[in-house]
């Protein structure tokens, strides 16, 4: 296995995308907060969406990897509408944003 | 120079990736975001991805960053300190995820050295047309992108649909 | 016109002599009812008509006049395929000899008349189109016995003959006697029918074939030596010329029941509960002969042993039984009692070697019976009483009735000149004859004889002074009587006529030899005779005996008439003294003989033994398995009851903790389970986030490592 950070090596990029992949993972596990969550889900998004460029540079993809970035994008900024949406319906629903408070189920 | 520009962003975008993870408030999350957003956008400049840094700018960061604040500004400030016991189990979990990352990574990164210098060697130039080409070639992705088209109907109708005041259903 | 017995034409003759009689009853049986007169001249002209085929046989018979004369229609091609598989074959067809076609005469002839005063007779009788359809059965039965050439039809024919019997017995079905006696008559013919169908097994055993001839064949040409020594069942335990005895002995056994010969002769009294035309008809004239003319059929068959037996029995009988008729006073007994004596004489005739004299007195008999029983109807009929001690005087209210009744009497007990005088003097002389060949307690039978000849003169005599003769001793029933109509007295009449010339001859000199049916009818020889030792001896003994018999014929034969004559002179003195004179008197001699008379009167408690041990015995044996069996069946049942109970039990145990037990350990096992699960289920959407996360991890670990 070989690391560096320079830039003219995919491993530089895979580690950057690989931190903002746990930083999102982390955000989602740890908030209790809805909005926290969306935030989570979209540096993962931004975290795929850098591997698959860095990919397409380096990997000799051609341009495929830019397009799977693009559709990426566009599916990261329609879902994030939609899960707004649905955050402002639980707000009106259970008068909070906190996930915890959100449980119908019985214990 | 490209290695300064990398490491700039770079920073800017795991900086801003770990503020939003450890910050307090709700709303300074919400600008580490941008932040990292923003890092992100350059680190595709340095790929060459002109286009989609251009368009992680203006859809990410214009569009999806102000969704978030509307979201913010209409729900009610709450206390969002994260005890720090919680961080322990969601860590060790982060951990496996991280170690499996790397070991995936690693390999990857092992594989792909051989293809290093072809990659390299290219000069870089202006994607867009490309890009557009590549969008609306019947062999290519003409049909992903008039799907995604009718996907964007879609979620703007169901999220208006969602975000109705009234539940009726 | 040999021609005629050498065709085909005499086996369909037979047939329909046979056959019409049955006609005849399947006719009335079901239509009798309807038609006009209840259907009576249906099965009358059915046996008249039986009766003119065979006396147009009798006249072929005469025209050929020859003693060896032996059609059998399975020569001819008339035989019926009665069973026919394997080694198994048998073929029925008709034979007929002198002796079987004066017997098919007689039987038909005498029924005929017998049913000519049954329409007199039973006049008024409820059930009167059911008396004549029986009568045809039985004349169909009778007839075809007599026309039968094996010993399996025989036997068929003598089974149903018994059954017919049965029924005409037991008639008056709504009496209390009736019944009991049909009952009784026909079991103590099954008595004999079963030693008659052990003998026939073993004949069929040996010889293979049911058939006379076949098996007279078998016997003389050592066959039979040799397959009884081969036959494990018997070369045990006896040699063939034993089996041979054996076998002869059983089937006499049967004759010993069908002809009431003692001690199986108990059911011949009782029967006499039936109507009186059947008395006369089966039990006196044809149904009992037929033993006789079975042995006179198998009697080349016969051992000199097994005729020993015979002529025993015989002699016993002829000597008993008539003891017993001194006694009686009820005139149907009497005549039953004589009946009994006469078929007694005829084993004796038959045993001692005198095969014409025997199958002579049975057509003498029959014709003279029949008459008396007749005769003895027609008294009944006019006095409603059948005890002689309200009798007497009739001869003048009844003459025609006493006038055949008194010839009947005479030929009876062989007053010369009529044909019993033949007939009876044969026997009597063919037993002095062999009494004197065989010389010593040979003679007893001889003795035997005469001695049974006084008592027979003795009782009829008796029985013409206390009905006929003498005063009346009821006057009211005396001033009842009148004479019987014609279509009763013509038959008594007839039969009278037949009594006195039957023999063909009215001379007294003569000899039954010298009579048309001494010629016809020749002993037979008997084919007892084979080439082990044993059997030639057999051989030798009959020739022996028959040479000597000859040669004391004519001294035997005077000394037989002498004696007879003087028996028959005794008799009627002596009858005349106690009942006509009345110098003597009946009750004094029966007081003096007191345990003696008792004995006799009793009938020698032979119906009294056969009640105890065999009634009440078989009784009491069937009371014990009753109990038996309901007592195993019981335990059976409730074992069976206690068995279902504990299985249940047990299967409930089973049911309640196993298969309960299994179905609970699911219960148990999947609220386990639950609520290891349930755990996951906390509704809270952070959560989820994380097991979705780590399924995430999961699968990537296992796509990249596995």
């Amino acid at each position: 296995m070989e690391f560096s950070l320079s830039p003219d090596n995919i491993s530089a990029y895979l580690i950057v995308s690989g931190l903002l992949f746990l930083f999102g993972v982390l955000t989602i596990l740890t908030r209790r907060n809805a909005i926290y969550i969306l935030l989570g889900v979209e540096l993962i998004l931004n975290a795929a969406n850098l591997n698959f460029v860095a990919f397409s540079r380096f990997g000799g993809f051609g341009i495929d990897g830019q397009i799977f970035a693009v559709f990426i994008i566009i599916l990261a900024a329609s879902e994030a509408a939609v899960a707004l949406a649905i955050i402002l319906q639980i707000f009106n629903n259970y008068g909070t944003v906190d996930l915890t408070e959100t449980n119908l189920m019985k214990k | 120079m490209s290695v300064l520009m990398f490491w700039f962003f770079a920073l800017l975008a795991v900086v801003g990736a770990a503020m939003v993870a450890f910050l307090g408030r709700l709303i300074n999350s919400a600008f580490a975001l941008v932040m990292a957003l923003i890092g992100v956008a350059g680190l595709y400049w340095t790929l060459g991805a002109d286009f989609i840094g251009t368009t992680q700018i203006l859809l990410y960061v214009g569009g999806v960053t102000v969704l978030i604040l509307y979201a913010v500004m209409l729900t009610p400030k709450e206390s969002t300190r994260v005890p720090w016991i919680r961080f322990v189990p969601a860590g060790v979990l982060t951990l496996a995820v991280g170690i499996l990352l790397l070991t995936a990574f690693g390999g990857v990164a092992t594989a792909l050295n051989t293809l290093h210098s072809g990659g390299l060697e290219q000069p870089l130039e202006p994607t867009a047309a490309a890009i557009g080409e590549a969008f609306l070639d019947r062999e290519g992705y003409l049909i992903p992108f008039e799907l995604a088209s009718v996907l964007l109907l879609v979620v703007v109708v169901g999220a208006v649909f969602i975000a109705r005041r009234k539940r009726e259903v | 016109m040999e021609q005629f017995f050498e065709s085909a034409t005499p086996a369909y003759i037979t047939m329909a002599i046979v056959l019409i009689p049955l006609l005849g009853f399947i006719i009335q049986i079901f239509f009798g009812i309807k038609l006009p007169r209840k259907g009576d001249f249906v099965p009358t002209t059915a046996i008249g008509l039986s009766a003119l085929l065979s006396v147009y046989l009798g006249i072929q018979m005469f025209r050929v006049y020859d003693p060896g004369l032996c059609y059998e229609s399975i020569k001819t091609g008339v035989e019926w395929r009665w069973l026919d598989y394997g080694n198994v074959k048998v073929f029925a067809g008709v034979l007929l000899d002198n002796a079987g076609i004066v017997m098919l005469m007689m039987v038909s002839v005498v029924s005929f008349f017998i049913h000519l005063f049954s329409i007199g007779y039973m006049h008024g009788d409820r059930y009167y189109q059911r008396f004549f359809a029986y009568l045809g059965l039985f004349c169909f039965s009778m007839l075809g016995l007599v026309a039968s050439d094996n010993l399996l039809f025989m036997f068929i024919f003598w089974e149903l003959v018994g059954f017919c019997s049965y029924l005409l017995i037991g008639y008056f079905f709504y009496e209390e006697e009736p019944p009991k006696a049909a009952d009784k008559a026909f079991m103590v013919n099954k008595v004999g029918d079963c030693f008659f169908m052990a003998g026939i097994i073993i004949i069929f055993h040996v010889t293979g074939s049911f058939n006379f001839r076949e098996i007279f064949h078998s016997v003389e040409s050592g066959e039979w030596a040799e397959r009884a020594a081969e036959i494990g069942i018997y070369a045990g335990w006896i040699t063939p010329q034993g089996l041979l005895t054996l076998a002869g002995l059983l089937v006499f056994g049967g004759a010993m029941s069908k002809s009431a010969q003692f001690p199986l002769h108990v059911w011949l009294p009782d029967a006499m509960a039936g109507p009186t035309p059947v008395s006369a008809l089966i039990h006196a004239a044809t149904m009992v002969a037929a033993g006789v003319f079975m042995v006179g059929r198998m009697f080349p068959f016969f051992t000199p042993t097994a005729l020993l037996i015979i002529a025993i029995i015989g002699m016993i009988t002829a000597f008993v039984t008539a003891t017993i008729g001194i006694v009686h006073f009820d005139i149907k007994k009497v005549l039953a009692y004589s009946t009994c004596s006469q078929l007694g004489y005829m084993m004796l005739a038959l045993g001692v070697g005198g095969f014409t004299a025997g199958l002579f007195h049975l057509i003498t008999h029959a014709c003279f019976k029949a008459c008396l029983f007749l005769g003895s109807g027609s008294v009944i009929h006019a006095v409603h009483t059948q005890d002689m001690r309200d009798m007497g005087g009739l001869r003048k209210k009844m003459p025609f009735t006493h006038g055949t009744f008194l010839i009947a009497t005479l030929a009876l007990t062989g007053v010369p000149c009529l044909s019993g005088y033949f007939s009876k003097d044969a026997i009597i002389a063919n037993a002095l004859e062999w009494g004197m060949a065989e010389k010593g307690a040979a003679y007893m039978p001889f003795v035997f004889a005469s001695l049974a000849a006084f008592m027979t003169m003795f009782y009829m005599m008796r029985l013409m002074h206390m009905t006929f003769w003498g005063k009346p001793k009821n006057q009211e029933k005396y001033d009842h009587a009148h004479e019987s109509p014609p279509v009763m007295t013509i038959p008594l009449i007839a039969l009278a006529i037949l009594a006195i010339f039957a023999a063909g001859t009215i001379l007294p000199w003569q000899t039954a030899a010298e009579t048309w049916y001494g010629d016809l009818v020749e002993r037979p020889e008997a084919v007892v005779m084979a080439e082990s030792a044993h059997m030639h001896d057999a051989q030798h003994e009959f020739e022996h005996l028959h040479h000597e018999m000859h040669e004391v014929h004519h001294t035997a034969h005077y000394g037989a008439l002498g004696a007879s004559l003087s028996m028959v002179v005794l008799g009627f003195f002596f009858a005349w003294l106690f009942y006509g004179k009345k110098v003597l008197s009946a009750e004094k001699v029966a007081t003096a003989i007191r345990p003696v008379y008792k004995t006799v009167v009793n009938k020698y408690y032979l119906d009294d033994f056969n009640d105890v041990v065999f009634v009440r015995g078989l009784r009491k044996f069937c009371n014990l398995l009753k109990i038996t069996i309901e007592a195993a069946i019981d335990f059976l049942v409730n074992f069976a009851g206690y068995f279902t109970r504990f299985v249940s039990f047990t299967q409930g145990l089973v049911d309640k903790y196993i298969v309960d037990g299994m179905v609970n350990f699911w219960w148990w096992f999947s609220h386990l389970l639950a609520s290891l699960f349930r755990v996951l289920q906390t509704g809270n959407t952070k959560d989820y986030l994380a097991l979705a996360l780590l399924g995430a991890v999961i699968i990537s670990v296992l796509m990249l490592f596995v």
